[in-house]
């Protein structure tokens, strides 16, 4: 969240209040102080005008930083200094797989292969209404020699992308060279990633020059034809050329120059399903329907990128410097390129467990709901686009699917009941609440830290009522076996264990049947060693089944095999007490969630008076 | 025979039997004109108003005032001009008495009310006001007369 630059001493009755004492030193005006008086409607005036000077003057400081900067265009503009490109607006975009059918056509006949020309149209829809797609390259499909023809892309596979939005085409006549011209574009909803820029040298010829976008030129040199574009300070777009002199070509004086770019609905758009193709292809004179089968809905629509994305990756984006080396840049580079990430932690092989030298180990969450394919995807282009290019030669990506840490919860307080109408079973569930919402607030993201006293104190603070309150906390790791099967067993908790005592058990876990008893796992008391205990016995089933290391935080089973998972589900909990319950600090892909069904807590009635004899 | 006091006491017959009233209430005067030079060609200092001519001019202003015209301030003045936006009727001229009243008793507490009266004329949409008033501070019974009127 931005800060801003305290304006307080600036307010109007401040500044009147000064201008009073002034006035109350001087026996020259005395009724100054009454508000109907001409001098009192003076200092209106005056109080009026240094007010607003001293706002203008707070807004200007504001906006002059970007950590302060309240405007869109002030952030843009300031991350424009950095070298950082604020995201236009991405095109939904979804994935089809297309056949024509020619069967009824005699093979003779029939051509060897058909092209799908880009800008092929087709329409979805959504509970937001009926959107365009359209196709960006093209692709080609060959006879099955049954007259199927389907469309495959480069790699061989029937994957034809499309892309939500409509073409929009703007024309300008270049002026001089002298002037430096910008070309504006008044349109926020330009997709810049899909963008052509064609200079004809007069408006009447047909040959043309193409210009690249200048993000992906490698080397520029004064004959380099690129554009570039960039948001406005107004929100619109601008387009400009290099100077002709030492940085890129510049359309000459009369040249015309054809800006076609998508126009796009962004989010909007995503989800949208049920895609036909709005034109039969043609194929020598003659028209057939495009059978489509829509692999995966649309998605990866996005806004424009916001304002706080903007002010937090331009530095980020800026240290990186097109490199990928650190983990920082990494995240910069990620969260920069692909708006449907919420959330990205990335850490060396060498800090991994177990340690994986030459690595780079990403975790990325995405919103609930995104589809294999859609991660799969985001993935590969994280890899082809940016690390292959970009990082540290020999050092490979690997991708790590985030892995949650459940806390158990027990809260005990102490409240007096003469200060409260409401029942003790009241109490407890507006802790519950309480507890759930902090967890759901601050928690969840990857380097979000577990601190205790926060959430106490949060506690007291609910009631009056409440006095004191204190809470015991476990993790929660779940597993799933393979029952009837003799494993061993990994599991990892992302903090340090509280080391063997002899009174309580550290290492805990939900029921499971070996045999037809009801077990659970616990540690031997006194010891690191794990046992299967038989509750329906009550005695040791099997004794030494694993070891726990207190200070990685790992447990090991070996010849683990239940018969079955009691309760349903398919996974067992595995509960371990934490070293330091006053802080959580989960490392690498791990984040803390609350096990609602864990979350618990007790009334204790607290009464006033001290009694002598306990 | 002289009488002496202490120096502590002052002696009484050096005091001047008449001294220089000052002033209760100072303010400046809204018309800002100039007094006269007498011909010396120099800048001369704008008029004061005093006691209870200050106070009159603060009264006009209070009631010349709607409300929002004051910075910061948004329920100061008069607010008469709104009722000349209405049909007049039996009872506008009580409202604005009513209106001049709460005014003056909210915003000038240096004088004492003793009589308002509001005449309308409904064909300009504007009334003459004619506040009687005591000055708190000197006793001195003043009367203002002001024409209150809309500007559109």
């Amino acid at each position: 969240m931005a800060t801003n630059i305290t304006s307080t001493e600036l307010d109007f009755e401040n500044i009147k209040n000064s201008l009073k004492t002034y006035f109350a030193q001087k026996s020259e005006f005395n009724g100054y102080d009454f508000e109907a008086s001409g001098l009192n409607n003076i200092l209106d005036v005056l109080a009026y005008n240094t007010h607003f000077n001293g706002l203008i003057a707070n807004f200007a400081t504001n906006e002059s930083f970007l950590n302060t900067s309240q405007l869109r265009s002030s952030v843009v503009s300031h991350a424009e200094g950095l070298g950082y490109r604020p995201r236009s607006r991405s095109s939904s975009k979804s994935t089809l797989s297309l056949t024509l059918d020619l069967s009824a056509v005699s093979s003779g006949s029939r051509p060897t292969n058909i092209t799908l020309p880009i800008g092929t149209e087709f329409t979805a829809s959504n509970e937001q209404g009926q959107f365009k797609f359209k196709t960006r390259v093209s692709y080609s499909a060959t006879d099955s020699g049954a007259g199927i023809y389907e469309f495959l892309d480069t790699n061989g596979e029937p994957n034809v992308v499309v892309y939500e939005g409509q073409n929009k085409t703007k024309t300008f006549y270049s002026g001089t060279v002298t002037e430096n011209q910008v070309y504006i574009i008044p349109d926020e909803t330009i997709d810049t990633k899909d963008m052509s820029v064609l200079v004809y040298p007069s408006p009447t010829s047909e040959k043309f020059e193409t210009y690249t976008f200048l993000e992906n030129a490698i080397t520029v040199t004064a004959a380099t034809q690129y554009y570039d574009i960039k948001e406005a300070p107004n929100g619109y777009y601008e387009l400009n050329f290099g100077d002709g002199i030492s940085f890129g070509k510049s359309p000459d004086p009369g040249n015309k120059i054809v800006v076609t770019y998508n126009s796009c609905n962004s989010i909007l758009a995503n989800n949208s399903s049920g895609f036909s193709a709005v034109n039969d292809l043609s194929v020598d004179g003659n028209s057939y329907a495009i059978s489509v089968n829509t692999q995966i809905l649309s998605h990866s629509g996005m806004p424009r990128e916001p304002i706080e994305s903007i002010r937090k990756l331009a530095p980020i984006q800026f240290s990186a410097q097109q490199r990928l080396v650190t983990s920082l840049d990494y995240k910069g580079m990620i969260q920069s390129n692909f708006p449907i990430v919420e959330d990205v932690t990335v850490w060396g092989g060498e800090e991994n467990v177990p340690k994986d030298y030459g690595k780079v180990y990403i975790s990325i969450k995405y919103p609930i709901n995104t589809t294999q394919f859609v991660k799969t995807e985001t993935e590969n282009s994280i890899k082809n686009l940016f690390s292959d290019n970009l990082a540290v030669m020999s050092i490979d990506n690997k991708f790590i699917e985030p892995s949650l840490t459940y806390m158990e919860i027990k809260t005990n307080f102490y409240y007096n009941d003469g200060l409260t109408s409401q029942s003790n079973s009241y109490l407890e569930t507006l802790i519950r609440n309480y507890i759930s919402t902090y967890f759901n607030t601050n928690l969840g993201k990857f380097e979000s830290k577990f601190r205790r006293s926060p959430i106490l104190t949060g506690i007291d603070n609910i009631d009056k009522s409440i006095l004191a309150s204190k809470m015991s906390i476990k993790l929660q790791q779940r597993f799933l076996p393979n029952v009837g099967i003799s494993s061993a067993y990994d599991i990892y908790f992302p903090v340090a264990l509280a080391s063997a005592n002899t009174n309580t058990y550290v290492i805990t876990s939900s029921r499971f049947t070996v045999g037809g008893a009801t077990c659970t796992l616990r540690n031997t008391l006194g010891t690191a060693d794990i046992e299967i205990y038989n509750e329906s016995a009550g005695k040791v089933q099997t004794a030494n089944i694993g070891t726990y290391d207190y200070k990685t935080g790992t447990i090991s089973l070996v010849g683990f095999e239940p018969t079955a998972i009691v309760g349903g589900s398919a996974y067992i909990k595995v509960s371990a007490v934490p070293l330091d319950p006053a802080v959580i600090s989960p490392l690498r892909n791990y984040t803390l969630v609350l096990d609602e069904s864990e979350n618990e807590a007790f009334g204790n009635i607290e009464h006033t008076e001290t009694k002598i004899v306990l | 025979m002289a009488k002496l006091l202490s120096m502590e006491d002052k002696d009484l017959g050096t005091i001047p039997s008449v001294t220089l009233r000052t002033s209760s209430y100072t303010d400046l005067d809204l018309s800002f004109t100039t007094k006269p030079d007498f011909g010396s060609g120099l800048a001369t200092d704008v008029y004061k108003k005093f006691d209870a001519d200050a106070v009159k001019q603060s009264i006009k202003n209070l009631l010349l005032t709607n409300h929002f015209e004051k910075p910061f301030d948004p329920y100061f003045g008069g607010n008469i001009t709104r009722l000349f936006f209405e049909l007049a009727d039996d009872l506008t001229e009580s409202e604005v008495e009513d209106d001049i009243k709460y005014a003056i008793e909210t915003f000038e507490p240096r004088v004492e009310i003793l009589n308002i009266f509001a005449t309308i004329d409904p064909d300009t949409n504007s009334c003459i006001a004619r506040v009687v008033f005591k000055v708190i501070s000197t006793n001195k019974v003043t009367t203002l007369e002001t024409d209150i009127a809309r500007l559109r």
